[in-house]
């Protein structure tokens, strides 16, 4: 046993390891990222990244069925994904514990929704564990292999941003090992294959199984109740608890470490004790709905917002006790927006694309960022690989001038993800879709996680490496080009032709992120400011190391990584690499 | 059990060692803390987007806490690795009568480096925090990192000048010890070095 300051993520991946997982499988994405890095620290587990989340729950339910813990970590959206299989997946008979954990992000601090993951938990008839703190979060997902393994059925662990990435003490045990003796290829048909007669007869399983579940969220004592002066009590949830606990610390709580089923008879019980019931929770009314459905009368969402993180001041501010007077922050402070980094092999494209006046479809990655001004270069941003079959549906719809303006842009995680299948369709279905891979041979955005085309795994270990250049022509693309995004002629040049192609055309723009370990670092770059006539055009490059200081340029030493785009876009010669000859 | 509460806003931009800091103060705290059972430690951080040369702060709280964020003019204390950054939490965060320690070494948002948005002045920055009833010290912790032996402990400076100010409720064996285990050893002497030149310059002010 010992004391540690974990964050969410890192116990759950040592929760994980401590109920005896074999495998543990996901892909990238703030605020879930860092369970699967933990969990790649431990060396008797078999840790991946999966090329998207669907693969990920599947492969996690392939080891299941083979008799062993599995579990697959995702974002919220990322569930999205993975949606296929947790649905049909719920009805299989699995074998070995089977645990998803969804990290959503009220607040949207790093995501392109707020939705609600909780309601997969009805959607998908599953039970679903919500930690409210680190040693919750250790202790909620051990108990998750053991409710998946009692009652035959998936259990969804979802946690939010403040819990992925809070640090409170935790205290470790030993790891359970696994007992091979189960694994085995015993697979009965009438479980695991669902053709409609099965899945017809299982759906029958299913809906008995949340009989018993129910019966156990009543006696579990991750539900518990707290008891308090006062005559309102609250029920809550997740995160959602500890500012419960922090605005009214003498109430009754019915804290629910289980939200879904709900255990109504307990909360019954807890409503006989008070006058007024008052339910707690971030985003959408999900215990709310099902306790007014049920027949109780409840406070909740008719007070509290639907929309971002909740605090400990708003619950006081909108549901009574002291209130503090706050006054307004100071406006009129500059904003610090995240910017792309100074060298980063992004820029130069994105650039490009906004002189040549394109409409890009973006996608999800650091390029994203390339939609703040002055590079204003990105359009559209949906969800992952969702650009390529944008620019295909516009181009499939505008006349041919408005066309050639349209151009799809996507890492390469992002394209092994979920854009390759978008291409197949341009190929088949005839598009003239213009596509560039930004590709930085790394999943950057999310802190260089490797994947099939970075050359290295989920341990860090070699792998091999997919060239996007092949995977395109073998999806049907005859016109592929790699550029480096660092020489600007050579870039615009494969832009140009791309714009111009009447079939589908691919410039794949490599260079490794200006981030990543052992990537080469040229030294700053310099300005003569005599030489400078104040124009200003290097500064349309959006470069954090690029100033401006009495009408002349400014390069910040300390900043500059030397990629030289803003040589190169000098106009008067102002400026030259830091190893070259004025 | 204890009801005193400690709240510390720790503000900068991205790579500046926000979160070292934070980790620091609460593995300081959690051993001043000992066994007592109502002693909670909570460290908040940000992640994501903001690892991209964005705003970032954590939020270290000790004592009888529950949430993670420090709520609003609750902070008894807020370090701001960069002058910008700190005045954003502090007009936030910082309580009245609070302490607001400022790296002077300014870095501009892009918007302002291509002239879009103004940087404000310092002196003005500061006056906005001093309007709100708190104590404001802007020290060059560049300056005391660099004879350390490296401008990358400046986080550590400031730690060490928090401390020295008295405005940390942390004895200085605590938080040499968090640095101690926080830090790799290859770095250890210098970010050593630099903690106490920050507490000396802190106690001139004491």
């Amino acid at each position: 046993m010992t004391k540690l300051l974990l964050t969410g993520n890192e116990a759950i991946a040592r929760g994980a390891y401590e109920a005896g997982v074999s495998l543990v499988t996901g892909y990238p994405g703030t605020p879930s990222t860092e369970i699967i890095e933990q969990a790649a620290s431990y060396d008797e587990i078999c840790v991946e990244w999966a090329p998207n989340e669907k693969v990920a729950l599947e492969v996690a339910i392939g080891a299941s069925l083979a008799g062993a813990r599995a579990m697959a970590c995702m974002k919220h959206v990322g569930v999205n994904v993975a949606a296929d299989p947790l649905l049909s997946g719920a009805y299989l008979g699995l074998r070995g514990g089977l645990v998803i954990v969804s990290a959503d992000d009220p607040g949207a601090w790093s995501s392109q929704n707020e939705q609600d993951n909780r309601n997969y938990a009805r959607f998908a008839k599953i039970p679903l564990l919500e930690p409210s703190d680190s040693a919750e979060c250790l202790q909620f997902t051990r108990l998750a292999f053991e409710i998946s393994e009692q009652f035959s059925t998936p259990v969804l662990v979802r946690t939010t941003t403040r819990i992925s990435h809070t640090r409170t003490v935790v205290t470790t045990g030993t790891r359970h090992q696994p007992n091979q003796s189960r694994f085995s290829l015993d697979l009965k048909p009438e479980e695991t294959v669902m053709v409609p007669a099965h899945a017809r007869r299982r759906h029958v399983v299913v809906e008995e199984r949340l009989h018993r579940l129910r019966a156990y969220a009543e006696s579990t004592p991750i539900n518990r109740i707290e008891e308090g002066r006062g005559d309102t009590g609250f029920i809550t949830a997740g995160i959602a608890y500890q500012y419960v606990r922090e605005a009214f610390p003498e109430a009754p709580v019915l804290k629910l470490g289980m939200s879904w089923l709900l255990p109504l008879e307990l909360i019954r019980r807890f409503a006989s004790c008070v006058s007024r019931l008052v339910v707690v929770e971030e985003l959408d009314p999900f215990i709310d709905t099902e306790l007014r459905a049920a027949g109780f009368r409840v406070t909740g969402k008719d007070l509290l917002p639907w929309c971002g993180e909740l605090s400990a001041q708003t619950l006081r501010s909108t549901l009574g006790g002291t209130v503090q007077q706050v006054p307004q922050p100071v406006q009129g402070l500059p904003p610090r927006p995240p910017v792309l980094c100074p060298g980063c092999p992004h820029r130069g494209v994105l650039y490009l694309l906004r002189r040549l006046k394109a409409t890009v479809m973006g996608d999800i990655g650091c390029y994203t960022l390339g939609v703040n001004p002055p590079l204003s270069a990105i359009h559209s941003c949906t969800c992952m690989g969702a650009g390529i079959g944008h620019a295909h549906g516009m181009v499939q719809v505008l006349d041919p001038q408005l066309a050639r303006r349209v151009v799809a842009v996507i890492g390469d995680s992002t394209f092994l993800h979920s854009g390759m299948t978008a291409v197949l369709n341009s190929t088949y279905n005839q598009a003239a879709l213009k596509l560039v891979v930004l590709d930085n041979g790394t999943t950057a955005m999310t802190g260089h996680q490797g994947h099939p085309g970075s050359g290295l795994d989920a341990k860090g270990r070699p792998a091999p490496r997919v060239a996007i250049e092949e995977v395109v022509s073998a999806l049907g693309v005859r016109q592929v080009v790699v550029v480096d995004p660092y020489d600007l002629d050579a870039t615009r040049e494969a832009l140009e032709d791309m714009l111009e192609c009447a079939e589908p055309a691919v410039v794949v723009a490599r260079r490794p992120c200006v981030l990543l370990r052992g990537t080469e670092r040229r030294p700053p770059v310099e300005v003569d400011h005599h030489r400078c006539t104040g124009c200003r055009a290097c500064l349309r490059l959006g470069c954090p190391a690029l100033g401006f200081r009495d009408d002349v340029a400014v390069v910040d030493e300390e900043l500059c990584n030397g990629c030289g785009l803003c040589v190169q876009v000098c106009g008067s010669e102002a400026m030259k690499a830091g190893d070259a000859q004025w | 059990m204890t009801k005193a509460r400690t709240e510390v806003v720790i503000a900068g931009v991205g790579g500046q060692g926000t979160v070292l800091a934070a980790r620091i103060l609460a593995d300081a705290a959690i051993a001043v803390a000992g066994e007592d059972p109502g002693w909670r430690v909570r460290v908040g951080e940000t992640f994501g987007a903001a690892m991209r040369g964005g705003s970032v702060s954590s939020h270290v709280r000790w004592g009888s806490v529950s949430s993670p964020l420090v709520p609003r003019r609750r902070a008894g204390l807020v370090i701001g690795l960069e002058p910008l950054e700190g005045v954003r939490a502090a007009v936030k965060y910082v309580s009245p009568g609070g302490t607001v320690v400022l790296h002077s070494r300014t870095l501009p948002p892009v918007d302002a480096a291509i002239g879009l948005v103004c940087y404000p002045p310092v002196a003005e920055l500061r006056q906005v925090v001093e309007s709100a009833g708190a104590r404001v010290l802007v020290v060059d912790a560049e300056k005391l990192a660099v004879e350390a032996g490296t401008r990358r402990c400046a986080n550590v400076v400031m730690l060490g000048f928090s401390q020295g100010l008295g405005v940390l409720p942390l004895p200085r064996e605590a938080l040499v010890l968090a640095i101690r285990r926080r830090v790799p050893s290859r770095y250890l002497d210098v970010n050593l070095e630099a903690f106490e030149l920050g507490r000396l310059e802190g106690e001139r002010y004491r």
